[in-house]
C-alpha cells in the first residue's frame, strides 16, 4: 500500500475512495457519539425515548386538547408531529453535522481521516431519533383512527432526500466556516427563520397567496410535506413541490465536491 | 512490499499565514511564515531516524504532513505501508469512553477491524499495564496512562511506518526502557521504520541510528546519530558567558602524545587537557578545575589539582598560567566531550564557563578488543575480569 500525499487536493474520485476505505469509522464515530452522549446517566439509552415521548405528550395535549385545531382532514398533534419527524432530523444533522468538525478540532489535528465521516456519523445517529420518534408516533395514529398509507414503502427514499439536505447544509457551511465562523454562527438563524417557511407547525394558508412561492422553493417544505404524504393515506401531495426537492440532487453534489476541497485545509485552522 | 525507501520526502515546503506581520530576515515586513522550506529525504525500511531542531524549527509540522492531517504547501511524499502515528498523547482518545472502549476506538481509527483488535486485545492491556483502570472512564486516567494505552495499541497492531511526536517523555523510567525494548523488537523484525521527535537526547541516541537537523524549517543532509547531536549541542542558542572578574582570559587545549593541538581523538590515544588561565590580582584563593561532559550534556567527571587521593592538597594557581591533565587511552568511548572550567574557593563554587572546548572520540577501527558491545555510554574502559 503507497500513498502519495501532494499539495493537491484529492480529486472527487480519490476522496470517494477514501470514503469507502475508512467507511467502518461512520459506524464507530455513530457508536462513540451515542455512548458519550448518555454517559454516565442511569437510563442511558433510555433517554433517546424519553425525549421524543415527552414532545408527543406535550403536543397532543396542547394542540389536542387546549387548542383543538385541526390541519385540513388531519388532527393537529399528528400534523405537528409528522411534520417534526423530517424537520427534528434535518436539524439534528445539520446542527450536529457543523458542530462536529468544529468540535473535532483537536481531533483532526492529530489523526487522519476523511472528514466527511463526521457528518456522515451524525446521520446515523439521526436516524435512530428517527425512529424512536416514528415509532412512537405509530400508537397515536392507532389512536385517531388513521390508518397507516401504503405510500410508507416510499419513507426510504423521502429519507434519502431528507439527509441530502442536510448534508448539503453541513457541507457547504463547513466548507467556508472552516477559516471564518461567521457562518457557523449565523445557521441558528437560518434554522429558526427555516421552520417558519417550513409547513412543521402551520398549514400553507397561513401565507398570503403572494408568498406561497416560498413554500415551495424551500426543499424541507417538500419533505416535510413528503412525509405526511408517506404517512397518511388521504394527504394530497402538491405537485408543485417536487422542482425543488429534485434540485437538491445537483445542489448535493456540488457541495460534496466544494468540501472535498476544502477539507485538506481544515487542520490548519481547526 | 516492495524494497523502496519507506518514506520518500520530496521538496516539501509548508506556508502558514499569520494573524500579524512579523520581520524577516532581510528587514521585510510580512506575514507569511514558511514552516518547512523544500525538506528532502529518505527514510530506508528498518531504520529509526530521530528528527532533531529547537522549538519551531517546523518538526511537528513535519510529522503532521507524513501523518496526512495537514497538506504540503508544495512538494511531494510517498509512504510504503501502513503508518501509525502518536502525534499527541490521547489524540484519538475520548474522555468519555472507558478505556476499553478507548482501545478499539483508536484501533479502528488508525485503520484496523475488529477483530484484528480483539485478538490483540489482551496482549495489548497487558503491556500498557494498566488492566485495574480498563474500565474507567479516559478523563480520569493521567498523561502517563494514556500514553501506555496509545503506545501499546501501536506497538501491538501490525504498522510499516511509526511516526512519534515527544511522546515518549511522560512514561515513566520502567515504561520507557519498556518502549524502548519494543522498538528495538520492532525494529529487529525488520522493515518497520520509526521516525521520531524527541528533545530527550538519551533517549533518542539509545533508538536511532540515524537523525536530520531541522532548523527554521531546513533539513541537514542525513547524519549518524553521534553527528547530529554533536552539530544540535554545538549550535542553537549560544550560551552568553561573561569571564568572572579574577580572570582576564581563559581557553582550552588538547593535544595528544606528540604534543601537537587538536580535537580529534582515537580511543586508544591518551587525551591531554589544558587549561590556560590568567588571574589577575583579585584571584587570590581561587581554584580551578574540569568538568567533562558527553554528548548529550551528561557530566562524565569532575576534577582539579586540588582533590587528591589524600584529601584537599593545596595548590597555588596564582600567577600559574597552564593546567594539564592527561586522560589515559582506552577509556573514553566514542562520541564528543566538553570541557566545563569550574572556579572554587574553599566553601563553593564561584563560577562555572560552560563549553569551554569541545574534542571528539572515534574508536579505533583496527584496535581488535573493539568488539561488539554497543556504542553506548560516556566511557569504555578495558577492565581487569575475572570469570570463576
Amino acid at each position: 500500500m503507497k500513498r502519495i500525499i501532494t499539495s493537491e487536493p484529492d480529486s472527487l474520485i480519490q476522496y470517494l475512495k477514501k470514503i469507502w476505505e475508512y467507511r467502518s469509522l461512520v459506524m464507530v464515530f455513530a457508536r462513540r457519539d451515542l455512548k458519550v452522549k448518555y454517559a454516565q446517566t442511569l437510563l442511558g439509552l433510555g433517554w433517546t425515548i424519553i425525549q421524543p415521548l415527552t414532545g408527543l405528550f406535550i403536543f397532543t395535549f396542547f394542540f389536542g386538547y387546549i387548542l383543538n385545531l385541526n390541519a385540513q382532514s388531519l388532527p393537529f398533534p399528528l400534523y405537528v408531529l409528522s411534520g417534526l419527524l423530517g424537520w427534528n432530523y434535518f436539524s439534528y444533522i445539520v446542527f450536529q453535522g457543523i458542530g462536529g468538525v468544529q468540535e473535532s478540532g483537536h481531533f483532526i489535528r492529530k489523526v487522519y481521516f476523511p472528514k466527511s465521516l463526521l457528518p456522515l456519523s451524525k446521520v446515523l445517529v439521526g436516524l435512530v431519533e428517527l425512529s424512536v420518534s416514528f415509532l412512537l408516533l405509530i400508537p397515536l395514529l392507532m389512536w385517531y383512527g388513521e390508518g397507516l398509507s401504503w405510500r410508507i414503502i416510499f419513507i426510504p427514499v423521502l429519507l434519502l432526500f431528507n439527509t441530502l439536505i442536510a448534508l448539503f447544509v453541513v457541507f457547504l457551511v463547513t466548507s467556508f466556516s472552516y477559516r471564518l465562523r461567521d457562518l457557523y454562527h449565523l445557521v441558528p438563524f437560518v434554522m429558526y427563520f427555516g421552520i417558519w417557511i417550513t409547513p412543521v407547525f402551520f398549514t400553507i394558508d397561513v401565507l398570503p397567496e403572494q408568498l406561497h412561492f416560498l413554500w415551495f422553493l424551500n426543499p424541507m417544505a417538500s419533505v416535510v410535506e413528503g412525509w405526511r404524504w408517506c404517512l397518511f393515506s388521504d394527504w394530497a401531495f402538491n405537485i408543485r413541490f417536487l422542482p425543488a426537492l429534485l434540485c437538491i440532487i445537483p445542489a448535493f453534489l456540488f457541495s460534496v465536491v466544494l468540501y472535498s476541497k476544502a477539507e485538506s485545509k481544515f487542520s490548519d485552522f481547526a | 512490499m516492495s524494497s523502496g525507501p519507506a518514506i520518500k520526502v520530496e521538496n516539501i515546503s509548508k506556508k502558514f499565514t499569520l494573524q500579524r506581520s512579523i520581520e524577516d530576515v532581510e528587514g521585510n515586513y510580512t506575514n507569511t511564515l514558511w514552516a518547512l522550506r523544500d525538506v528532502s529525504f529518505e527514510i530506508k525500511k528498518g531504520e529509526s531516524v530521530a528528527l532533531i531542531g529547537p522549538n519551531g524549527s517546523g518538526k511537528s509540522t513535519l510529522l503532521q504532513i507524513l501523518a496526512g492531517v495537514t497538506k504540503p504547501t508544495s512538494g511531494r511524499v510517498e509512504i510504503d505501508g501502513k503508518v501509525a502515528s502518536i502525534l499527541d498523547i490521547g489524540a484519538g482518545f475520548h474522555p468519555e469512553l472507558s478505556g476499553r472502549e478507548n482501545v478499539f476506538l483508536n484501533g479502528q481509527i488508525l485503520g484496523f477491524t475488529k477483530k484484528e483488535i480483539q485478538a490483540k486485545y489482551d496482549e495489548i492491556v497487558e503491556f500498557s499495564g494498566v488492566r485495574n483502570f480498563i474500565d474507567e472512564p479516559g478523563k480520569n486516567y493521567s498523561k502517563g496512562m494514556y500514553l501506555r494505552l496509545a503506545f501499546s495499541i501501536m506497538a501491538h497492531l501490525d504498522f510499516d511506518v511509526y511516526l512519534l511526536d515527544e511522546v515518549l517523555g511522560v512514561g515513566d523510567v520502567g515504561f520507557r526502557s519498556k518502549c524502548f525494548d519494543k522498538i528495538e523488537r520492532l525494529i529487529a523484525e525488520g522493515g518497520k521504520s520509526f521516525l521520531i521527535i524527541s528533545h530527550d537526547l538519551n533517549e533518542i541516541s539509545e533508538i536511532c541510528d540515524k537523525a536530520f537537523l531541522l532548523e527554521e524549517g531546513k533539513v541537514s543532509d542525513s547524519m549518524t546519530i553521534n553527528e547530529a547531536l554533536y552539530t544540535y549541542t554545538n549550535t542553537g542558542e549560544k550560551l552568553v558567558q561573561e569571564l568572572p572578574d579574577f580572570i582576564d582570559d581563559v581557553t582550552v587545549e588538547f593535544t595528544g602524545e606528540d604534543g601537537r593541538v587538536k580535537t580529534n581523538f582515537i580511543n586508544t590515544e591518551p587525551v591531554t587537557i589544558c587549561v590556560n588561565n590568567s588571574f589577575n590580582e583579585s584571584g587570590n584563593n581561587v581554584r580551578v578545575g574540569i568538568r567533562l561532559t558527553d554528548k548529550l550534556n551528561n557530566v562524565v567527571f569532575n576534577a582539579s589539582p586540588v582533590l587528591s587521593r589524600e584529601g584537599i592538597k593545596e595548590v597555588d594557581f596564582q600567577g600559574k598560567k597552564q593546567i594539564l591533565v592527561t586522560i589515559p587511552p582506552n577509556l573514553l568511548n566514542a562520541g564528543f566531550f566538553s570541557i566545563d572550567v569550574v572556579y572554587f574557593d574553599e566553601n563553593k563554587v564561584l563560577y562555572e564557563l560552560k563549553k569551554v572546548s569541545t574534542f571528539t572520540v572515534s574508536l579505533d577501527m583496527t584496535f581488535k578488543g573493539r568488539g561488539i558491545v554497543g556504542e553506548s555510554g560516556p566511557l569504555k574502559p578495558y577492565l581487569d575480569w575475572e570469570v570463576k
